[in-house]
């Protein structure tokens, strides 16, 4: 009954109350004259009595508002009132709104398109069922830095005690699919039995891998990616149970994967029994297999870890010939999905939060400013009854609603520049690409840093300048002057955004230096003029070597005699993609060195033409002929770095290398370093075999071109084709665009603190302008002074950027302390320089102190020109 | 001035149930009302009395209706009604046992 009547009229409430505001008028007037009754009684005069019934009463309309507050509904009714309120004193101070309103968009907005980003690949959940139970089990030689499950590993993984579930194993193998137009080279994983049941997968379509198609006499049968279904297959649900061919193999599709499910290395394109490497089950030194597993339901990461260790020590001490110094543990899958992104993603979001931090320091002073300004509106609502709760939240919804307005804009700008910084990584790999989006954790946590950014700024402001007291605020000067503590506030929130600025801009100069010291590295080729393709050769029309040496030599006649192609060569793998390591030693004498006092070599078979291909140049000796064929004496070319390695000063032609005694090669000539593994690494050690003396399966064509090479890539790829329909291209691309991949992260690292860099700079100086601006204002009548007394303007020139300079030297002093503190944590980002870099030290301050300058001159001369009669005539 | 706080938190609200027992009567005169009964030991502070008055109408336990006063002014007079009763009941219940205690508490210590 209660309830009701109160819920009654807390909905009336609106309607009644101006019934009630005149009641309570009229109450609070009749309680006045009985008062002034009484006083008159005891002998106060007739003129008098009403005042002093008004001093005993106290403030009439604070007692109204109190009244007012206890009323049902007032609650909402006054949040509505302090909205209005906010809304109206916004627009009447657009100047102040535009700013607040832009620099929390651009604070908002830069960081919300970098945190997409960060939250696609650290944050948000992989799309596996219970990804958090995922491991990839990887076995590895710390001091070697290699990495890799051999299958007989796998077997005792299996079979061993482990805290996990289950355990399944893969590896990608390349596969032709024929009888359909376009014919497509594919990737596929082939994996063991456990595969579907350590991801626990339901299919989109159809169904799963069962454990009756890995027995050896089971039909061929694939499991499509929902990618490769859409696709290649049109979205055609009868594919289903169809016959599709891979390597002149028919297969039968049994289902289809959900678009959310992909290979984990985000490389297959479908799943296969793993049939061939089944049988490899007691080899342990080819270590080609990824194993991932499932942790049993209450066990820890690091009880896996422990038996996994057990497990690898045991493998050491059981098989020392195969296991000597390598180890086992189990590692979080998201570790595999994001790989080396890691570090840069923290970073990242360190610099995120610097930005947020700057961002909410600039609004918070921009905030003082006004409430300063504001002081005697203050006053005058404090003198009318307004309590200082109600002041707070006046200023708090204020900042609320430009909170909104700004984190609003931030989200625009944002979509805005996640679109950018996709577009401008398009061309080279992220892991989880297609997830970077605005979806609703990033949007949530984008509003809520506005949101708490507006608060914070408006509470701050709220509780210094909310403590006004009535009489003071009002007989000052009509400016109101500062006191110390709003003084310092801003003093000491402007120190901080410089310092921050500072923290970022040091690092977009490291970060930025070492990506531009990467980009002029010399690959070792000329790759801005060449065009790359693989094919790969399969069924039984490719089953030795002789054919499949009879495509090579046809292929590469039919592109170079392409107009526009000044040369083609064949290449077992491609640098900057991939490449096959080797253990090389030289003979000394008539016994080999032992293989293990050199590095690891990338072990290559090219064509004659390849080096001529990539614009790799001959250094000593000579390069492959028509002469070094399959009948031949087997001959290599090695780098200047390998012949160095192997040979020190001495000449290297006619000297022979071995991979273990009786075979040798002679080497016949020394070309050039081509780096491999990217841009950021060392040429490695590199030997060439002629491609007609080991023609391999799969191949990378390079074509060197004299027009811009994708416009040669239809022309290729028919030239190809006629030799032969099927056998399909694939990955065509310039190797300039291979080699730039290489430094995608370093790219997005220096891209996305270019960025905060340059807003941390322009929200610094607006927060310095503005605080010198102001302080100009407030002594425009102590400059008038100054200069009719005589002063030069120069001198008060200097006094104006006196107070800047301070407190630039004192953030540039905290920024410099925080850049070398924080420089550790860019250790593993920086290539081409030192995270010391003495010229980022003294450039970025510089730079900063230099517009942090000019943002106080703009200002400081308006102070110069003050003239004597108007600033004294203007208070 | 008695400030509000003086008045332990709630009691405000009994005194004025307790006056308005008697009989209807506006805001000024259960001021003087509450200081006569309490010898003028009690100052009640308008700026307490009336938020109180209408905290209480919202609550329901008291309902206003104007009325012309003996010396003919028109006037807000306040009347308990029947939760308002109940509540009064409940109020004194509590506060007999809590001054119980606190008396019994204060002899013995």
């Amino acid at each position: 009954m209660n309830f009701v009547r109160r819920l009654f009229r807390s909905v009336t409430g609106p309607f009644r109350r101006r019934r009630v505001e005149a009641d309570m008028a009229e109450e609070m007037r009749f309680h006045l004259a009985m008062r002034a009754e009484e006083q008159a009684a005891s002998g106060v005069s007739a003129v008098d009595a009403p005042d002093a019934a008004l001093r005993k009463f106290g403030n009439v309309a604070r007692i109204q508002e109190e009244a007012r507050a206890q009323r049902a509904g007032a609650t909402w009714e006054q949040l509505g009132r302090d909205f209005t309120l906010a809304f109206r004193s916004l627009r009447k101070s657009a100047g102040f709104t535009l700013t607040g309103v832009l620099t929390l968009a651009l604070g908002i907005g830069a960081s919300t398109a970098v945190f997409s980003v960060v939250h696609a690949l650290l944050v948000a959940p992989l799309p596996y069922r219970q990804a958090d139970r995922l491991v990839e089990v990887i076995s590895e030689h710390k001091e070697e830095g290699m990495s890799g499950l051999a299958p007989g590993t796998f077997g005792d993984l299996a079979a061993g005690d482990t805290s996990l579930s289950a355990v399944t194993a893969q590896y990608y193998y390349y596969l032709n699919l024929t009888g359909v137009e376009p014919s497509a080279r594919l990737v596929s994983a082939d994996v063991t039995i456990d595969f579907f049941k350590v991801f626990a997968e339901a299919p989109w379509r159809g169904r799963l891998l069962q454990p009756d198609d890995f027995k050896p006499s089971a039909a061929p049968v694939a499991v499509l990616s929902y990618g490769l279904w859409s696709g290649q297959f049109n979205s055609r649900d009868e594919i289903i149970g169809q016959q599709i061919l891979l390597d002149d193999i028919s297969y039968t599709v049994v289902g289809v994967m959900p678009a959310s499910f992909k290979d984990p290395g985000e490389t297959a394109q479908f799943w296969r029994p793993m049939r061939a490497g089944v049988d490899d089950l007691q080899n342990r030194s080819s270590r080609y297999w990824t194993a991932y597993g499932r942790l049993q339901d209450g066990a820890t990461l690091e009880q896996a870890n422990a038996k996994l260790a057990t497990l690898g020590q045991r493998l050491a001490h059981d098989h020392p010939r195969n296991y000597e110094g390598w180890t086992l543990r189990a590692s979080d899958l998201r570790a595999l999905v994001i790989g080396n992104f890691r570090s840069g993603l923290l970073v990242m979001a360190g610099a995120i939060g610097c930005v947020i931090l700057i961002t909410c320091a600039n609004l918070t002073g921009l905030a003082t400013v006004r409430a300063l300004s504001r002081r005697k509106e203050l006053a005058i609502r404090t003198a009318l009854g307004s309590s200082r709760l109600r002041l707070v939240r006046l200023l708090v919804a204020e900042s609320l609603v430009l909170a909104l307005l700004g984190g609003l804009g931030g989200v625009i700008l944002a979509a805005w520049g996640m679109q950018a910084l996709r577009a401008s990584l398009l061309e080279a790999w992220l892991p989880r690409a297609d997830e970077i989006a605005l979806n609703l954790p990033v949007l949530f946590t984008a509003v809520t840093a506005a949101v708490v950014t507006g608060i914070v700024a408006g509470m701050v402001p709220g509780l210094t300048a909310g403590r006004v007291d009535a009489g003071d605020a009002l007989k000052d000067s009509s400016r109101g002057s500062a006191g110390p503590k709003a003084r310092r506030l801003r003093a000491t929130l402007i120190v901080t955004e410089i310092a921050l600025a500072l923290v970022l801009l040091a690092s977009t100069g490291l970060l930025g230096r070492s990506f531009l010291g990467l980009v002029h590295r010399k690959s070792g080729m000329e790759a801005e003029r060449v065009l790359s393709l693989t094919i790969s050769l399969s069924g039984p029309r490719y089953n030795s070597s002789p054919k499949s040496w009879s495509y090579y030599s046809r292929a590469e006649t039919a592109v170079a005699a392409l107009p526009g192609v000044e040369a083609a060569g064949f290449t077992q793998t491609s640098p900057f993609r991939w490449g096959i390591p080797a253990g090389f030693a030289p003979i000394r004498g008539d016994r080999p060195a032992a293989a293990e006092d050199f590095p690891q070599a990338f072990f290559d078979s090219v064509s004659i033409d390849y080096f001529r291909a990539i614009g790799c140049s001959l250094k000593a000796g000579r390069l492959f002929n028509s002469y070094d064929d399959a009948d031949a004496r087997h001959v290599v070319i090695i780098s200047e770095t390998a012949a160095r390695r192997y040979f020190g000063n001495e000449n290297p032609i006619g000297r022979l290398l071995t991979l273990g005694l009786p075979s040798t090669f002679e080497v016949v000539g020394v070309v050039g370093d081509v780096r491999r593994s990217g841009l950021t690494a060392d040429a490695p050690l590199q030997v060439y075999r002629p491609l007609a003396q080991r023609p391999p399966a799969f191949a990378t064509l390079m074509v060197r071109t004299s027009v811009p090479p994708l416009t040669l890539g239809r022309a290729v790829q028919a030239a190809l084709n006629r030799v032969d329909p099927d056998t399909p291209v694939s990955d065509i691309a310039t190797m300039d665009s291979v080699v730039s991949k290489s430094v995608t992260q370093p790219r997005l690292h220096f891209l996305v603190f270019g960025l905060f860099a340059g807003l941390a700079l322009l929200l610094a100086s607006i927060g310095l302008y503005g605080l010198v601006a102001y302080s100009v204002a407030q002594r425009t009548r102590e400059f008038g002074i100054r200069t009719a007394l005589g002063a030069a303007p120069r001198s008060i020139l200097s006094l104006v950027l006196g107070e800047g300079l301070g407190l630039i030297a004192l953030g540039v002093a905290f920024g410099l302390a925080g850049s070398l503190a924080s420089a550790r944590l860019l250790e593993g980002l920086i290539f081409t320089t030192s995270v010391h870099d003495p010229w980022v030290y003294v450039g970025a301050p510089l730079i900063l102190s230099v517009i942090a300058l000019l943002a106080c001159l703009l200002p400081a001369r308006r102070a110069t020109r003050v003239d004597p009669i108007i600033a004294l005539r203007s208070e | 001035m008695a400030r509000k706080s003086d008045l332990l938190q709630g009691t405000l609200d009994m005194l004025v149930l307790r006056i308005l027992d008697r009989g209807e009567l506006h805001g000024w005169g259960i001021t003087q009302k509450l200081e006569r009964l309490s010898n003028r030991a009690l100052i009640v502070d308008e700026g307490s009395l009336y938020p109180a008055l209408y905290r209480m109408e919202e609550k329901g336990w008291i309902e206003a209706e104007w009325k012309m006063t003996e010396n003919s002014r028109r006037a807000k007079f306040y009347a308990l009604t029947r939760s308002g009763r109940r509540q009064l009941e409940e109020e004194k219940e509590s506060w007999e046992r809590m001054s119980a205690i606190i008396a019994q508490v204060m002899q013995s210590a």
